[in-house]
């Protein structure tokens, strides 16, 4: 079964591995030019007649070879001559090597086929995800990092799925002087016996109430609109005189406490890891991009202000912005499909310069950090604790919409599928 | 019987199976080449009888493979 929630979390995982293990991991593995497995020599001492299942795999596989001639031509037409004539498990390899010198290193499987790499584009997308932020499977040196960020996913939909009533009943402030009617108080009355245990009654302004016993009412789902808040208040008073037990059944959290709460589980990991003493001190929300920028660019500290663009997908480089739940999955596949258009290779080769010094930033001060992490991380909060020791309440307001994060690249979709077919 | 006169009539057997010139060596051998493999271009004009010679290379290559089932088969039981 074609489980896409898996799949994502699972692509969101190698992508966030892929970022953790740095860039010059990659450098080295990126195809080199005089590389020779012995497979190679084994090949070329393996001489006489093709096999019968040769040729037909040669015909049947002609269309990936006129395509991977028809890429060349337009990306590396100089190079054709040098791609095509070495052996045919080696093109590939030959081909990612001269695109990574003129444009920018393909991320690219060099075991593949022609076939697989005509058919999408390697992109490697490196991307915090909301999945991921929430696992915390992460280098110490992230983690300690990441306790520094705000959470960058403020007023996502996934959280407001959790708490249903998203204000605390309890300590609603009236917005008007009231005191409850006898009509008022009757008509509460009389719709609590008029549910059933276990009915329910949805007010069409927005909110749920349901009958948990005979004298007993909890309120289940609220909007966060002032109408809303202030009828709450008013009937759970009206409940009060007429002598009906009302209860919630959320937390009631703030907007803020909401905010905060996401981070709760980051900061009890990062207490552990450096003590209580220490990660005592990092406010609750955190602190803003720019804020880290201010604090950090130009110092021993560099790259805290990119870490925390990279956190809230605001590098402006595709690769290091999108996550897996921000691109389109061709039902069936398992990854997305990137095209090779002009538009594509363009803006990976222009962003690539940015891509490469970010992930130098980054790397370099995720391994100062775990090269001594109490006393780095000490040092690194004492000095944005120096340059601004307030948290960021009362920063901007933010709201994530995942729409508004969709990858740029040009991706494959269900119509191309059909314009192919 | 003994083995060697087994393998003897197995030999004179497959002696007088019939040649078969298959299409697609046929085609390997007139389709031009580039960078030493066939050219996709001449390839793609050829379609219909590049689709007709793989089904029968398909086809004769399973049917070989039934006739060495077989005489594996009959070794096996030969042995039990």
């Amino acid at each position: 079964m074609w489980d896409l929630d898996s799949i994502i979390r699972n692509n969101n995982q190698a992508a966030m591995d892929y970022m953790m293990r740095g860039l010059k991991l990659e450098e080295v593995q990126a195809p080199m030019p005089e590389a020779w497995p012995l497979a190679s020599l084994a090949d070329k001492l393996n001489a006489g007649p093709p096999l019968i299942s040769e040729l037909i795999n040669s015909l049947e596989g002609i269309d990936a070879e006129a395509a991977f001639l028809e890429l060349i031509s337009v990306l590396l037409p100089e190079h054709e001559e040098e791609i095509m004539l070495e052996p045919r498990n080696r093109r590939v390899y030959r081909f990612g090597y001269l695109f990574g010198k003129k444009y920018y290193p393909l991320p690219l499987n060099t075991a593949c086929g022609t076939r697989a790499l005509v058919e999408a584009m390697p992109v490697e997308l490196l991307g915090m995800s909301y999945s991921e932020y929430h696992d915390l499977s992460m280098r110490p040196g992230y983690l300690l990092l990441l306790s520094l960020v705000i959470y960058p996913y403020e007023g996502d939909w996934r959280d407001e799925e959790d708490d249903l009533v998203p204000f605390n009943p309890a300590v609603l402030q009236p917005t008007e002087k009231y005191k409850p009617s006898k009509r008022d108080i009757s008509w509460v009355r009389n719709l609590v016996e008029s549910l059933a245990v276990n009915g329910v009654w949805t007010a069409p302004m927005g909110f749920t109430v349901v009958k948990a016993a005979e004298n007993k009412i909890v309120l289940t789902e609220a909007k966060d609109t002032p109408e809303v808040r202030e009828t709450i208040r008013r009937t759970l008073l009206i409940a009060k005189i007429a002598g009906i037990e009302a209860a919630f059944s959320s937390g009631g959290r703030t907007s803020q406490e909401k905010i905060n709460g996401a981070r709760v589980p980051l900061l009890d990991m990062v207490r552990n890891m450096v003590g209580v003493e220490i990660a005592g001190p990092i406010p609750g929300a955190g602190w803003q991009p720019g804020e880290l920028h201010r604090i950090t660019d130009g110092t021993p500290y560099n790259g805290v202000g990119t870490f925390a663009d990279w956190v809230c997908s605001a590098t402006g480089c595709a690769v290091l912005d999108s996550g897996f739940e921000s691109v389109h999955f061709v039902e069936g596949s398992t990854e997305p499909v990137f095209k090779w258009t002009r538009y594509n290779v363009a803006t990976l080769t222009e962003q690539w310069p940015k891509v490469q010094q970010i992930r130098r930033d980054i790397d370099k001060l995720v391994d100062w950090l775990e090269a001594d992490q109490i006393n780095n991380f000490r040092e690194l909060l004492d000095f944005i604790l120096k340059g601004n020791p307030q948290n960021t309440e009362d920063a901007e307001d933010r709201s994530y919409e995942p729409w508004e994060h969709m990858c740029e690249l040009e991706q494959q979709t269900e119509e191309d599928e059909e314009d192919d077919g | 019987m003994s083995e060697s006169e087994d393998i003897e009539r197995v030999i004179r057997a497959l002696r007088k199976v019939p040649p078969k010139h298959l299409l697609i060596i046929q085609l390997a051998n007139e389709i031009p080449t580039k960078y030493g493999d066939l050219d996709p271009a001449e390839v793609t004009k050829r379609q219909v009888e590049i689709n007709l010679a793989i089904a029968e290379a398909k086809s004769y290559g399973s049917h070989t493979i039934q006739a060495v089932d077989a005489l594996i088969r009959l070794q096996s039981r030969e042995r039990d």
